[in-house]
């Protein structure tokens, strides 16, 4: 049972022991950006992206955060390998807080992590040959000393997500969203990590070839023993990938379960009416589809209380009152709801 | 390569056609007749009717245009209707003066423009972007002959440091030369150290927040070689064409520059050639400008060619 502490403990003081093998650690990190209004008077206005999130990252997970657009997971994605700070908070890598790094430690540190971005057209400089683009990273952290030994490492590189060498030449425009996010995730393993944050990355590209993109990600997770955070708001990749789910509203995480836990019985309201808008072959539970009303509310004003009180068909008055923490609820998972009696 | 260059140069002549006969229309609309420019006031209408007949000036417009055309495809463009003297020689030693101030400019131009509007970017809304934004349009703002006139102020009479006017060949006299160019290639240059430092600081500015800058960062590279090898180099096309697209606008700046200065350079030579009548010099020296900015806007053009990998074929 040690393998399903959630993460939601270490808030509350508890030193996580060594065999849990964490690898990242998120404590109460948030961001805030300054909203720029029509006033010359210097920012008064947040919009709050990331709100006193909690979890930890087993080596070896791969560990999926959903949400609806807006809800701050690309924002938490970077922030985790810090391309973008928190402005409050503590994200531990491997037992080190990266907000305690200088510029050159940090830049050190990049070699273990990295990221696959959702957009494989614009992420990719266009200026640049493959090969380029792939050996900087080489370049960069010395893993190659010459141009042949570089040149051979991306060819191989290339031959691992399943392309052929001989595109290391050619440029990005050159290729289709699913050959560019091949080379993405060829740039983003170069340098061997151990954690890999992937942002969305399939949800730019067509159908047909989400599948294989979602493949090649599995494939080289197992054979790297990548540590990943899988950042979608498509339940099913996420089903077919994660080990755990987190769930975000307006920036805050609402539930952690294990994903099959997750998907047979969500606890959070916000996590069932997600599970509940998945299309569903099956008659008689599609008649149970909640349907939520309104839409996702302002971060620059979020409710009072709960932030999804205003869309949650539970509510009551005591909602607004307090924002839930997130709890353990059982052994596997935890949830921020004070509704207590709906478990029942 | 070759094969578009080749293109782009036979794609020119007509724009050299057009261009040749806009100036011959300008110089038939504009008032003033030729020979009484070279007799002067009071010449007798025999002697006006004699020049009339030794220029072509009697024969029907169409038909001085097209021969004026037909000489300058083989290298002849006329006389000075004033001194008599072939323009291509005049031209010869007038085009050198030129193009040393406009290179000069643009050499100015592009090595403090392209620092200050990179600094400006990478230090968006800071202080220095607010300085190097005034400082900008004030350059800007200023007429030529007017930073002219405060550069001789400063220089020759208070400073005494330089002469207020002249000229000196380079190949006579580098040092000299380069005195004498001192002031003028710092007003010529000045509105284009802010055109390219404004043109630069956007260029980046946009470059810097694209996603792949973010891929440069994420790949560990240092904030130096996402800001040249990704930065830079990305926004170079961008600024490579406002260069090209300013030169045409530089010759115009020639002209008032090289009178201020008295430098005795193309654009001076244009502007009395007017005051002269001397149709046969204008023509020729406008032709010449123009050819120049088609010039500069291949050589813009292979820039981009080499630059941007999309281009290419």
């Amino acid at each position: 049972m040690l393998y399903a502490v959630p993460a939601g403990l270490s808030l509350r003081g508890w030193n996580m022991p060594d065999q849990f093998n964490v690898l990242l650690e998120v404590r109460n990190v948030r961001k805030f950006f300054g909203v720029r209004g029509k006033s010359v008077l210097p920012t008064a206005k947040y919009v709050q992206a990331v709100n006193e999130v909690n979890f930890s990252v087993r080596r070896g997970e791969v560990f999926s955060v959903v949400g609806e657009s807006g809800s701050g997971k690309t924002t938490l994605g970077q922030m985790l390998i810090r391309l973008l700070d928190p402005s409050d908070g503590e994200i531990m890598f491997d037992g080190v807080d990266l907000m305690t790094l200088d510029d050159q430690q940090m830049r050190r540190a990049r070699k273990r992590m990295q990221i696959i971005f959702q957009d494989p057209y614009s992420s990719l400089n266009p200026y640049m040959t493959v090969g380029d683009a792939i050996g900087e990273v080489l370049e960069v952290h010395g893993i190659t000393k010459t141009t042949a030994e570089r040149d051979q490492r991306v060819d191989d590189l290339l031959e691992t997500v399943g392309l052929r060498s001989a595109t290391s030449v050619r440029y990005p425009h050159e290729f289709s969203g699913g050959q560019r996010q091949r080379i993405a995730i060829a740039r983003a393993i170069a340098a061997n990590p151990e954690f890999l944050v992937a942002d969305e990355p399939v949800s730019a590209l067509d159908v047909s070839v989400q599948a294989q993109i979602l493949n090649l990600i599995s494939d080289l997770r197992a054979s790297m023993g990548l540590t990943m955070v899988f950042i979608s708001h498509d339940l099913a990749v996420v089903r077919h990938i994660a080990d755990r789910v987190a769930v975000m509203y307006l920036g805050r995480i609402m539930e952690i379960a294990d994903v099959d836990e997750f998907f047979d019985r969500p606890l959070h309201p916000y996590s069932q009416a997600l599970l509940s808008a998945v299309p569903t072959p099956d008659i008689r539970r599609s008649k149970q589809r909640q349907v939520l009303s309104g839409e996702i509310a302002s971060p620059m004003s979020p409710p009072s209380g709960c932030v999804f009180r205003t869309r949650c068909p539970h509510a009551i008055e005591a909602c607004a009152g307090v924002v839930p923490p997130l709890e353990l609820k059982s052994a596997t998972r935890s949830s921020a709801c004070i509704r207590d009696d709906l478990l029942k | 390569m070759l094969k578009m260059l080749i293109l782009r140069i036979i794609q020119s002549i007509p724009v050299l056609v057009i261009v040749g006969a806009v100036v011959f229309s300008i110089a038939v609309a504009l008032p003033g007749d030729p020979s009484l420019i070279i007799l002067g006031e009071n010449a007798p209408e025999v002697e006006r009717q004699r020049i009339r007949l030794e220029l072509g000036l009697d024969r029907p417009v169409l038909v001085q245009f097209g021969d004026w055309m037909f000489k300058a495809v083989q290298g002849d463009i006329g006389k000075s209707y004033k001194t008599g003297e072939p323009v291509v020689s005049v031209l010869a030693a007038r085009i050198p003066v030129t193009l040393q101030l406009a290179f000069l400019s643009m050499l100015f131009a592009v090595v403090v423009g392209v620092p200050l509007g990179m600094i400006a970017a990478i230090k968006r809304n800071s202080w220095v972007d607010a300085v190097v934004s005034v400082l900008s349009v004030s350059a800007l703002a200023m007429p030529f002959f007017w930073v002219g006139i405060l550069l001789i102020m400063l220089f020759t009479l208070k400073l005494r440091l330089l002469p207020p006017f002249g000229y000196v060949p380079f190949s006579e006299d580098p040092v000299q030369n380069l005195r004498f160019m001192i002031m003028p290639v710092l007003t010529l240059g000045s509105a284009y150290v802010a055109l390219v430092a404004r043109q630069t600081r956007a260029a980046m500015v946009q470059v810097l927040s694209s996603d792949y800058i973010r891929t440069a960062r994420a790949k560990g590279a240092s904030e130096l070689r996402v800001v040249t090898v990704h930065g830079f180099r990305n926004a170079l096309v961008a600024i490579v064409t406002v260069i090209g697209l300013q030169f045409a606008g530089m010759m115009g700046g020639a002209v008032v520059t090289e009178t201020v200065f008295q430098l005795p350079g193309l654009g001076r030579m244009i502007t009395n050639a007017i005051f002269d009548r001397d149709y046969g010099l204008m023509q020729g020296g406008v032709l010449v400008v123009v050819l120049g900015v088609i010039i500069v806007n291949l050589l813009t053009d292979m820039a981009y060619w080499l630059l941007d990998p999309r281009i290419q074929r």
